[in-house]
């Protein structure tokens, strides 16, 4: 359940951008990388019960899923990685980086000024 | 109106991590934050490693759990420091976050010790969002769990940096292949050291102890 801290500190983060501004907040555009293994539903409905009663109660939280991708160390290509192998399907080295996949960001919000 | 704000939803988080950091770099403290699924044996674990380790080295360790004290009591026998993180007292956060560990660390005499375990929520996924800023991050398997653990929770056996095959003794009455669990924690980091260990045998633990010693020795020289 980590959703719920997420959906706390998004929360926290929004209206420390918004300060003492008087907006609805309509719109949360998220980036989640998919190794951070965060159920978008989950997501959605702890938000909703986190946000209840603040300027963000009716936000859609629109979670953009961010694919892992990988660079391999030895021979230089990057590639998708959808199952759980690091390892380059090109050359087979297990010495692969991560380009993304571990993105957990509020990309921008989108509010109406009241 | 859009307004691109490209934040972090961790920021707080990480930030306190990297203070933490700084903390134990500046009181020469190795960290060594432990995690598992429940029943994975960091308790033991860490009880044996300290017993080892308590004459020749001042520990302290950092316990989460959900509600009960059950672990602090039963490692309060070892004479060492031990703090306790209930994270909710009816059953709340599934992890450690970093302001709770600075908080419990702050309550220790940082100067007077040489090592803190952290012994973290048992869990495999919350655990791994959430840098608590020790030095090394160490995943627990016990082989009943099975062959496949690192290739279900992937970020957790990314960011660490050993893997503690743990209940080693029971080997001969389980179709689980070592092998292949250390295989599929090494695809997914290869740069991951592996200890095959029982807590309760005290096999393999030399190597993880002297692992430790090593870790001890290179924050010293810092």
């Amino acid at each position: 359940m980590h959703e719920l801290t997420i959906a706390e500190n998004i929360k926290k983060t929004i209206e420390e951008v918004l300060k003492d501004k008087k907006a609805v907040v309509t719109r949360i555009n998220l980036r989640v990388g998919k190794l951070r293994a965060v159920v978008p539903e989950v997501l959605i409905f702890c938000f909703k019960f986190v946000a209840e009663g603040s300027s963000m109660e009716n936000a859609e939280l629109k979670i953009q899923e961010i694919p892992v991708k990988g660079i391999c160390k030895k021979c230089d290509r990057d590639f998708v990685i959808d199952e759980p192998l690091f390892i380059c399907p090109f050359c087979g080295s297990n010495h692969v980086e991560l380009l993304s996949g571990r993105e957990l960001e509020i990309e921008s919000i989108e509010i109406e000024e009241g | 109106m859009e307004i691109k704000i490209l934040r972090r939803v961790l920021a707080a988080n990480e930030a306190v991590a990297k203070s933490n950091k700084e903390l134990f770099s500046r009181h020469g403290v190795l960290v060594l934050n432990l995690m598992s699924s429940p029943g994975s044996g960091k308790t033991c674990i860490i009880e044996q490693s300290i017993e080892a380790l308590k004459n020749d080295y001042r520990i302290a360790v950092i316990i989460g759990d959900i509600t009960s004290t059950i672990d602090a009591q039963r490692l309060s026998g070892l004479g060492v420091p031990i703090i306790q993180i209930n994270t909710e007292p009816f059953g709340g956060e599934c992890h450690l976050e970093a302001s709770w560990v600075r908080e419990a660390a702050l309550s220790l005499n940082l100067q007077d010790l040489d090592l803190i375990f952290i012994e973290n929520v048992g869990n495999l996924v919350c655990p791994a969002e959430f840098d608590t800023g020790a030095d090394k991050n160490v995943v627990i398997v016990s082989l009943p769990e099975g062959e496949d653990k690192p290739l279900k929770y992937p970020l957790m056996f990314r960011i660490s940096s050993v893997l503690l095959v743990n209940k080693i003794d029971l080997a001969s009455v389980l179709d689980v292949d070592k092998k292949i669990l250390h295989r599929n924690a090494l695809q997914v980091n290869p740069n991951l050291q592996i200890f095959d260990i029982s807590a309760k045998t005290g096999e393999g633990f030399d190597a993880w102890l002297k692992w430790i010693e090593a870790e001890l020795r290179k924050k010293r020289q810092r």
